[in-house]
């Protein structure tokens, strides 16, 4: 008896299945692959993997590999499609056992190689989006500032305070006009000031993109000039190890940075598996160097990183995905040290000077006036799908703290001159369901905002403390036949805004203010043909009044100026319809042109007062917040030729940009100026041992920002320039694993110039040369 | 798994609203206000002293400037206080000045040029002058004005007008008779 029933139990551990002999067909299929380049069999990175019967698919990763979990047994279309390539549909049956899939595609040299993830990773975007990524190649270098990273798309600018410091400009607008989504989690804290960069590391990005139409529906009314959005690598469930380390090293400013991150899943049975991933980056700089001197106290530290872990069930057709992330960044930097003025007469005098006024020698000890700032975010998201709809409900939890330090009387200079807090709850639930030709999904939003003040600066507090509830509901349906795809989205928003300030007497006063806002969105994609391809969107944005605009009152110190807020403004409302058309003659001719027009209603503005006040300081000029209609139209083109074979290639990027105010008919102050880039390029997917070669030469015009009024800003806006750039880089096996490095040189001339959306403009020269080595390894 | 994790969250939701409390902490006291500079004139060869404010105690950007009078053709001794009159009892910030003399130094003009002639009689441990005690030569009968300007250069003091920021500057009617 023991016997026969040892016996069983081994029959039974042997062959599980016997187990679940009447369970119906399982659709716990995993379907592997590799997509490949038909050519020379060189991987090509972030394919898009899709089964049309199913509208399941997936992403391939930076080798071509790709996983599909929980398949059902059948025969279906495999769509994959690549940025510079035609899709190709393969019909293949899944049925046991299921061997690895290798996909080759006809592939022909494109340095667009990651823009083909449009609706991936976390950021929950449109379908008929109108998106440009940045180039993968550009992302492995980890001292690259998202704002340096983002400036190589045609349409973006940086509005910059010193060369460490960028704020990304799309479309001429910036600040909190431009929402910034981490990893489908807005990034808060852009209302405090031009001169505070978005706190996100770069170099763990896998995907950065802009979309550059307004209307945000899913994550906030206030897009008027666009989004941009960065992703980490998904959650590799169940997955091999895998990592990327990279180093970089720039001469200019004899910085260093280093970064790595490993991603690995675990199985633990058929059904449910694990992901993990983690990752960080360390930067360190010192003063950078114009041409003709050091940009005394401009160095900088980074610290970054990030955890996530994912537990991933499936149980019938659908998945559960269970996810949490943490993201930490932490950054101190000097602010260049003859910035620091008292008043006009200093800043008059530093305009007047050519050279700044304290240059010391080169170092990496930041001093005074510095910044320091640091960004916690917490993600957990739970999510259920299958092959008709998903649940996905996240919340996510932000803490932004911005310290300022100033050169100080009396030993105070270590005691923060500005400390500010915001702490940001986030709750939202998103639906999806596919009708028929129809996609459709709603969702719901509610975020808690604190602002909060550290007393003991000894200083008065610029932005107020407040608290803001909002509340959001928004609807998105996309709809496609055919080579048709059409899209109308619509959110809406309210907001109750509770500041808590005091006035000059230091009597509390309490206002409250409430908000109705809406976005929306109407989006048409058309592919013609292979050749033609068509896109538009309409969008709608809303943006309420922040802080600074309603209750400003006094001495801008960074700004050497005296602004006045307005809390009887009303929010603004931009509509903005931008096209791209794409022609593509093969292996030839690409060409990319994104005309777009913005009409801001009440659109609000600092403007120059034409008065002086005098303070105990000294006379300081006068700035009032306005509402004025504005009317923003531009052109981005992209062109790019293969004049004679397709590894060589010669392109150019052109943007021109108005913003002009309608009742004055006068240019709005800090209109980017037009520029051009000329690239000529050797690229070779494959050459001896090396892939991905590279090699690049780049010259970069700036035009002068003519059309502004003189008595808008305190100097006139500085002559056009031109620069030139090198950049050369190669990948090579090392076993399994992939090396890589590369040497660039900007401005190869060592040209003094200064660029008018530079903030320290009035003060010193850019950089110049700078030759940058970096070195990576893709595990 | 699943319950743990939505009770972590419960958790982290609750105590991050609880940290949202304290929203009216009160304004912050100005700790480096200046509101009033002090100029005292006394007659090096004896006699009573004279003093003229430069005062704007609410900020308002209206100040109320004690316009200077002095005798032609007499050599005086000038003395500068340096006050924050928003606090109970004015705060001095002469003091802060006297030790960071390193990095201040005040800077006079007179407008004509003629109307005074100012020479520095202090300096700091560099052999840089500071500002705060100076011999003034009135010249003939007439009137103009002065301009005092503190500069603090914490580490780049030269003796320049042109370094450093300024912390005050002021301008005082001046009669000689």
């Amino acid at each position: 008896m023991l016997q026969k029933t040892i016996a069983f139990i081994l029959v039974l551990l042997l062959f599980p299945s016997l187990l679940r002999a009447e369970e119906p067909v399982l659709c716990d299929f995993v379907i592997k692959g590799r997509v490949i380049d038909e050519h020379d069999s060189s991987p090509l990175d972030y394919s898009g993997i899709y089964i049309p019967e199913l509208r399941k698919g997936t992403l391939a990763d930076s080798l071509g590999n790709f996983q599909l979990r929980g398949i059902c047994p059948g025969t279906y279309t495999f769509r994959i499609s690549h940025v510079g390539c035609e899709n190709r549909d393969t019909l293949i049956t899944v049925s046991y056992p299921m061997p690895e899939l290798l996909f080759f595609l006809e592939h022909h040299a494109e340095e667009l190689a990651a823009a083909l993830v449009i609706g991936q990773g976390q950021y929950n975007g449109n379908t008929t989006d109108i998106s440009t990524a940045v180039k993968a190649r550009d992302l492995r270098d980890p001292s690259k500032e998202l704002g340096q990273l983002l400036s190589t798309i045609s349409g973006v600018n940086n509005l910059q305070t010193g060369p460490t410091l960028f704020k990304p400009i799309i479309h001429g607008l910036h600040s909190d006009r431009v929402l910034i989504v981490n990893n489908g989690t807005r990034l808060e804290g852009q209302s405090w000031g031009a001169e505070h960069a978005p706190e996100i590391d770069a170099s763990s990005a896998q995907t950065l993109r802009v979309i550059k139409g307004a209307g945000s529906v899913q994550y906030g009314t206030d897009a008027i000039g666009g989004v941009v959005a960065i992703d980490l690598a998904p959650l590799d469930f169940g997955g091999p190890l895998r990592g990327q380390f990279g180093t970089s090293f720039n001469s200019n400013n004899l910085g260093a940075a280093l970064h790595g991150r490993l991603s690995r899943g675990f199985k633990i049975d058929d059904k449910r598996s694990i992901g993990f991933q983690a990752g960080g980056t360390y930067k360190r700089a010192g003063d950078a160097r114009a041409p003709d001197y050091v940009l005394s106290n401009t160095g900088s530290q980074e610290i970054a990183g990030f955890a996530g872990l994912g537990y991933q069930k499936l149980s019938g057709d659908a998945t559960w995905n269970l996810q949490s992330l943490y993201t930490y960044y932490e950054r101190d930097l000097g602010i260049l040290a003859a910035t620091h003025v008292g008043n006009l007469a200093d800043l008059e005098l530093a305009i007047a000077s050519d050279q700044p006024s304290v240059i010391l020698p080169r170092t990496h000890a930041i001093g005074f006036p510095r910044q320091r700032v640091s960004h916690h975010v917490i993600k957990n998201v739970l999510e259920r799908s299958d092959s008709r709809q998903s649940f996905r409900v996240q919340y996510d939890f932000q803490f932004d703290n911005r310290q300022e330090y100033d050169n100080r009387r009396g030993g105070r200079s270590e005691i923060p001159a500005l400390d500010m807090n915001l702490l940001v709850n986030h709750i939202g639930g998103v639906y999806k369901r596919k009708i028929g030709k129809h996609d459709f999904s709603a969702g719901l939003d509610y975020y808690y905002k604190y602002n909060r003040n550290v007393p003991g600066t000894g200083f008065r507090v610029i932005v107020p403390n407040y608290v803001s509830n909002l509340g959001a509901l928004w609807l998105l349906d996309s709809w496609q036949k055919n080579k048709l795809t059409l899209e109308a989205g619509l959110r809406y928003e309210y907001q109750h805004f509770a500041v808590y300030r005091f006035d000059r007497s230091k009597n509390l006063q309490t206002p409250v203010f409430q908000y109705h806002n809406y976005s929306g969105l109407f989006g048409a994609k058309w592919d013609i043909n292979e050749r033609i391809q068509w896109q538009s969107t309409l969008g709608i944005a809303s943006r309420s009044p922040n802080a600074n605009e309603l209750f400003s009152q006094g001495v801008h110190q960074s700004a050497a100026a005296i602004e006045y807020g307005d809390s009887t403004l009303s929010p603004e409302r931009s509509y903005k319809w931008i096209h791209q058309l794409n022609f593509r003659l093969h292996k030839l001719v690409e060409f990319q042109l994104a005309p777009y027009i913005n009409y801001a209603n009440n659109f609000i503005y600092l403007e120059p007062q034409n008065e002086i006040e005098v303070t105990i300081r000294g006379a300081f000029p006068v700035f009032a917040y306005k509402q004025d209609n504005v009317l923003i139209s531009g052109i981005d083109a992209d062109l790019s030729i293969h004049p004679a074979v397709d590894w060589i290639r010669l392109s150019a990027r052109y943007s021109f940009i108005r913003m002009i105010q309608v009742e004055a008919n006068t240019e709005l102050v800090n209109t980017p100026p037009n520029r051009l880039t000329l690239t000529a390029a050797l690229e070779k997917a494959e050459w001896r041992k090396l892939q991905n070669l590279y090699l690049g030469i780049n010259w970069n015009y700036v035009a002068r920002q003519e059309r502004v009024q003189p008595n808008a800003d305190f100097s006139p806006p500085p002559s056009a320039y031109n620069l030139l750039s090198f950049d050369m880089s190669g990948e090579w096996q090392v076993a399994d694993h992939r090396m890589g490095s590369g040497v660039s040189v900007s401005n190869m001339l060592n040209a003094s110039y200064r660029d008018y959306l530079d903030r320290f403009r009035y003060y010193a020269d850019a950089p110049g040369i700078n030759v940058n080595l970096k070195l990576y390894f893709i595990l | 798994m699943k319950k743990l994790g939505f009770n972590l969250l419960m958790a982290l939701f609750v105590a991050a609203t609880l940290v949202g409390c304290k929203k009216d902490d009160g304004p912050d006291d100005e700790g480096e206000l200046i509101t009033t500079v002090l100029l005292t004139f006394t007659p090096a060869g004896g006699g009573a002293s004279s003093t003229f404010a430069w005062r704007d105690i609410d900020l308002s950007g209206n100040p109320e400037i004690q316009p200077i009078s002095l005798s032609a053709g007499t050599v005086y001794t000038l003395s500068v206080e340096i006050l924050d009159e928003t606090k109970n009892p004015a705060e001095d910030i002469t003091e802060e000045i006297e030790e960071e003399d390193d990095e201040h130094q005040i800077f006079y003009f007179s407008n004509p040029g003629s109307l005074l002639t100012l020479t520095y009689q202090d300096e700091d441990a560099a052999g840089l002058p500071v500002g705060l005690s100076m011999r003034a030569v009135a010249g003939p009968a007439g009137s103009g004005t002065l301009r005092a300007v503190l500069k603090h250069a914490p580490g780049i003091k030269d003796g320049q007008f042109a370094t450093g920021s300024t912390d005050f500057d002021v301008t005082f009617p001046v009669t000689l008779n």
